[in-house]
């Protein structure tokens, strides 16, 4: 799975974010985004959602334009829909998708298993905590069949505990799928990260791309001192 | 919060609500007495000579027709203000076109007085329906308003996994638009209750074809004072209720989602 971003600019007002950037992405595998606040990872992740248009330039996934809905995308906040339960969160993009009900239900509750929030299926996101309504984020993209997931800061405000159980998954899918994670905290980066691109300068690019694991804990101080000003 | 902690907290709330509605009606009833026992005015009756005629006039009179009378024209007038406001103030909040056109509509119409069309819209709907016209047209306002404001607050992450997932515009207004603005569309219909019961009066009691706000009126005529306290009672009986009903539905909807 080759999923490419080709020529793309976009900016906000008159800053101008990313120009002509082209970059490719290689899954399956655990890919995650690296670099100081502002330098565009958010973004460049919702471009590739589909959120964001580039003002040039395209997202292609094999080749092929990336359809809608082909990467489901997890925000920091404001993952879940408050007035929808677990299961219709994660029952929702099936609906949109027009997955039929017998269908939809057996990938819902799959989904939920998988991520082992089944049990948690009749509750409300605001019962949930804050690993939880990750997992069931997780789940919902999941159930989604999108070939590339695409999350921002999920171990943001999680516990410890919370943290190593949401990326052992995220490791687990990463088996088939392209995940794709935002984060800012360089040591989980490089300890839970399989491939980290770190992302720099104005327009930004990426820069550099390293092997995740024990061996890349010694790029530590070069990155911080490179990039973060350190 | 343990959720047995979270339901004595939600009981003790109730009880001290409940506590405080009852002091606060007590008190004003006290006030009411020893003003009418301070005049001694035949238009400053007692609480008991009221309740009393209240009483006579729901078995023996025709309280209870005119209350329906006027419930069934304030209900009707909110269900026609609520379709058009819901619609049009979604429609400004959410699309270009509702923007440009019927957002300026709404704000520069709104600070016109309605209340002064009654004897066109006598003309033009009859005495029926100018009655029912005007509550609408003057609660249309608060509900319009607020569902073009809220409706314009929905957060855009909300939306944007709703683009990610491949959905479209009427996606985002069934998922996401409509479940955020709904405590703020009930509060604009809060406020467009209390002033329905206020506007049902005047239109009542400008063409007498019954209802309270004609049962005031001839009452007035009658120097029958319970009679005009009776009625004004009765109107805010109903207002204090329907306020209430909507209060209590929009914070059941926060504290069950939000």
């Amino acid at each position: 799975m080759k999923l490419e971003l080709k020529n793309v600019s976009f900016g906000y007002k008159d800053i101008l974010l990313f120009n002509d950037l082209s970059y490719m992405f290689k899954g399956p595998g655990l890919n995650v985004l690296l670099g100081p606040n502002g330098v565009g990872k958010t973004t460049l992740i919702k471009i590739i959602a589909g959120i964001l248009k580039p003002y040039r330039g395209i997202v292609l996934l094999d080749g092929e334009p990336l359809a809608k809905g082909s990467a489901a995308y997890v925000p920091q906040d404001n993952e879940l829909l408050p007035w929808l339960t677990v299961w219709s969160n994660v029952e929702l993009p099936l609906r949109i998708e027009g997955v039929d009900g017998g269908e939809r239900r057996l990938r819902v509750l799959r989904a939920l298993e998988s991520v082992g929030v089944s049990s948690k299926a009749s509750m409300y996101p605001k019962h949930l905590s804050g690993g939880e309504r990750k997992r069931v984020a997780i789940a919902r993209a999941l159930a989604s069949n999108a070939g590339i997931l695409l999350l921002d800061e999920p171990t943001a405000n999680i516990d410890p505990g919370g943290r190593k159980s949401l990326w052992r998954i995220l490791r687990d899918i990463a088996r088939e799928k392209l995940v794709i994670v935002v984060t800012h905290d360089i040591g989980e980066a490089l300890m839970e990260g399989e491939v980290i691109h770190v992302m720099a300068g104005r327009p930004s690019r990426i820069v550099e791309t390293l092997m995740g694991g024990e061996g890349a804990w010694g790029q530590l101080r070069r990155i911080v001192e490179t990039y973060y000003g350190g | 919060m343990g959720s047995a902690e979270k339901d004595s907290g939600n009981i003790l709330w109730r009880l001290k609500y409940t506590a405080y509605v009852a002091l606060s009606l007590s008190v004003f009833i006290a006030l009411w007495y020893v003003a009418s026992s301070i005049s001694g005015k035949p238009y400053m009756p007692s609480p008991a000579s009221v309740a009393f005629k209240a009483y006579l006039e729901a078995f023996q009179g025709n309280l209870i027709d005119n209350t329906i009378i006027t419930l069934k024209r304030v209900l009707t007038a909110l269900a026609i203000a609520t379709a058009l406001g819901f619609s049009t103030g979604l429609a400004a909040g959410k699309t270009s076109l509702g923007s440009r056109s019927l957002r300026p509509f709404i704000l520069a119409t709104y600070p016109i007085p309605h209340a002064t069309l009654i004897p066109i819209l006598l003309w033009i709907l009859g005495v029926e329906w100018s009655k029912i016209g005007v509550i609408a047209m003057i609660t249309y306002y608060p509900i319009a308003v607020s569902a073009m404001e809220w409706s314009m607050r929905t957060p855009r992450d909300y939306e944007d996994l709703i683009d990610s997932m491949g959905g479209n515009f009427m996606h985002k207004i069934l998922y996401v638009t409509i479940p955020y603005m709904i405590p703020g569309f009930l509060t604009g219909l809060r406020m467009a209750v209390s002033v329905a019961y206020a506007i049902v009066f005047l239109a009542e009691s400008f063409v007498l074809t019954g209802g309270l706000g004609a049962y005031i009126e001839e009452s007035w005529h009658r120097l029958d004072y319970e009679g005009v306290y009776v009625g004004v009672v009765t109107l805010s009986i109903l207002g204090v209720t329907s306020y209430t009903i909507l209060w209590l539905l929009e914070k059941a909807y926060r504290s069950k989602f939000m």
